[in-house]
């Protein structure tokens, strides 16, 4: 997979990680707090807690060699002239990868409140499932992903998600699954148990 | 308040709770929610026989271990709990549980209550037909079989108990001793021991509810001869007081013999119901769990006496339904009125501030309300969704679509 994206996607920038832990961050979010270097508007991996950042937690306790590759704004180019893509924020899957490892897309949101997060305008949780949805759809087209293979995903509220998460999909989970082949979950984090398995934890 | 402390007994490790009007204890199977349930069970009676009799001269294994079925396993060395409220302080410590319980000062002020424990195992009463042939024994399934004898004769066919919204009503048949359940939709009648077990759950439950917080006060009771004697007693000693005093030559007045009629009033009459109640979700579907909430906190909160309620419960929808009552009285005053009307909670709204509800984790107590709505935290209802999700999603990942 990580030869495909190579190939199909050059301008991509994928990282090796196998920590024990992991911690997926959305540094423009943190860029923009901290007056940290910009970094195209990618999310970061991390192999420590940072104490005051919020992340989703990658648990990779048989320290499985991970790719990672955070997207850039516009890292699903179109042909058709000015037509940008929508696309979530990155994709992990095992550097060993094979027809039965498994695949994880995750999109965050730093929504303060239970009520930003679900303001009528943000149009959440679809926008998010949405930005998951295309960005599948789209590696399937480039043939980067198998057509019908089973990917997972995360859509994260980092600072909030212990509040509802469980409400978010409501059984449209299923759906998602049947149409899309993408098994999605509202959680901030993982389990990595090897390079085939992959659990969606609770919070 | 009422304030609760245990240590070390059954699987309570250590908490310390004040008792409020309602009282909500939440957690998983063998956490220690009937061992609370049980030990304020025993503290009220105790409490109401050692003021009311002048004395308490029970044995602790007969009226606790016993009557609650408490195995002598769950005490230690180290075992402790006491009761403090604003008339007496019950304490029992370690393995020989050396019981110390005094009076406090305001002790004359104490009013006479009915306390009411209803144990999970309630349905045995619908279930099984001439139960009062039964050897007795003194616990608590047989202590709640004797209220629901006593109670269930009140309700005659002309007298007959709608059960919530559900269409039926009960009535009991003296001669017989026939519990029978009318369906309103077609009048057909049918046993009580042959109606679904959501029935059996609920009729008692709802019947002792109902005349406990209401029909009860409206008969005259007898008082114990322990009860009179302690009474005289005190009427002695208070008329000894005023004798004293003129002697002194300050003469009693209006105000003390208005004390004095008060404290006969106190401890001859019933003032109020302390019910509890072991899981009342039992065999009842989400609909029918949130309307026995409601229909609880109705009898509960609209009487204008000072029933208390502690609820052992494992549903959210317990809870869910409570949110509704606290809600509703939270935004009762912006409610337009029609909008009210239509809201099935809104006879059973309740002061949030009246209500206390801790989840039992590890031994330990810990309040699951918000401190600013006052409702139950949604992190929560997140928590225990959450536990049935994980599996779930587990096995989503082999489904094949």
């Amino acid at each position: 997979m990580r030869l495909k994206i190579s190939e199909k996607l050059e301008h991509h920038i994928i990282t090796n990680h196998s920590d024990e832990n992991l911690y997926v961050a959305d540094y423009k979010h943190y860029e923009n707090h901290y007056g940290l270097e910009k970094n195209e508007g990618k999310v970061v991996i991390l192999n420590t807690f940072q104490d005051d950042w919020k992340s989703v937690h990658l648990s990779n306790e048989n320290q499985v060699d991970i790719c990672f590759d955070g997207f850039e704004d516009n890292a699903l180019p179109s042909e058709a002239a000015g037509i940008q893509n929508s696309q979530c924020e990155c994709v992990l899957f095992p550097n060993n990868f094979n027809a039965n490892s498994w695949i994880l897309f995750i999109e965050t949101k730093y929504s303060a409140s239970f009520e930003n997060a679900f303001r009528k305008e943000n149009n959440y949780p679809h926008s998010m499932t949405n930005q998951i949805i295309e960005t599948v759809k789209y590696l399937r087209e480039k043939d980067i992903i198998p057509a019908e293979k089973k990917v997972h995903a995360i859509v994260s509220f980092p600072n909030l998600a212990e509040e509802f998460n469980s409400y978010f999909f409501q059984g449209k989970e299923i759906e998602i699954l049947k149409e899309h082949k993408i098994l999605i979950r509202a959680t901030n984090s993982a389990l990595i148990k090897s390079e085939k398995r992959i659990t969606l934890k609770s919070i | 308040m009422n304030n609760l402390i245990i240590q070390n007994i059954g699987a309570i490790k250590d908490i310390e709770i004040e008792l409020n009007k309602i009282n909500i204890i939440m957690g998983p199977q063998s956490s220690g929610k009937s061992t609370i349930a049980k030990i304020i069970s025993y503290c009220q009676w105790v409490e109401k026989r050692f003021l009311l009799d002048g004395g308490y001269e029970y044995e602790f294994s007969e009226q606790f271990m016993e009557f609650h079925r408490i195995d002598e396993n769950y005490f230690s060395s180290n075992s402790f709990f006491k009761y403090e409220s604003d008339f007496v302080s019950i304490s029992y410590t370690g393995l020989d549980k050396k019981e110390k319980i005094t009076k406090k000062k305001r002790n004359l002020d104490y009013q006479k209550s009915k306390n009411i424990y209803i144990p999970a195992e309630r349905n045995f009463v619908s279930a099984i037909p001439n139960l009062g042939k039964f050897k007795e024994s003194n616990d608590n399934i047989m202590s709640f079989l004797y209220d629901w004898y006593d109670t269930k004769k009140k309700y005659s066919k002309k007298k007959a108990l709608p059960i919530l919204n559900l269409g039926v009503n009960y009535h009991h048949i003296d001669d017989n001793d026939s519990d029978i359940l009318t369906i309103n939709e077609n009048n057909k009648e049918i046993s009580l021991k042959n109606a679904s077990s959501g029935l059996q759950s609920i009729i008692p439950l709802t019947m002792l509810i109902d005349y406990l917080s209401n029909g009860f006060y409206k008969k005259k009771k007898t008082n114990s001869v322990n009860e009179k004697e302690e009474i005289k007693a005190i009427i002695q000693k208070t008329l000894d007081d005023f004798i004293t005093k003129r002697e002194e030559n300050t003469d009693f007045s209006k105000n003390d013999v208005n004390k004095l009629l008060d404290l006969v009033g106190n401890r001859t009459e019933y003032h109020f119901s302390s019910f509890i109640i072991e899981e009342p979700e039992q065999n009842l579907f989400p609909e029918t769990q949130r309307d026995l909430v409601y229909y609880l906190l109705q009898n509960i909160t609209n009487s204008e006496r000072k029933h208390t309620l502690t609820l052992t419960t494992h549903s959210p929808y317990v809870l869910y339904a409570l949110n509704n009552c606290m809600l509703g009285y939270k935004i009762k005053e912006s409610l337009p009125s029609d909008i009210k009307d239509e809201l099935v909670s809104r006879n059973s709204w309740i002061n949030p501030d009246l209500v206390s509800v801790w989840e039992i984790k590890e031994g330990t107590v810990l309040s699951i309300k918000d401190s600013d709505t006052g409702t139950v935290r949604k992190q929560y209802f997140n928590k225990v969704m959450n536990d049935v999700m994980d599996e779930y999603y587990e096995m989503l990942n082999y489904l094949e679509v």
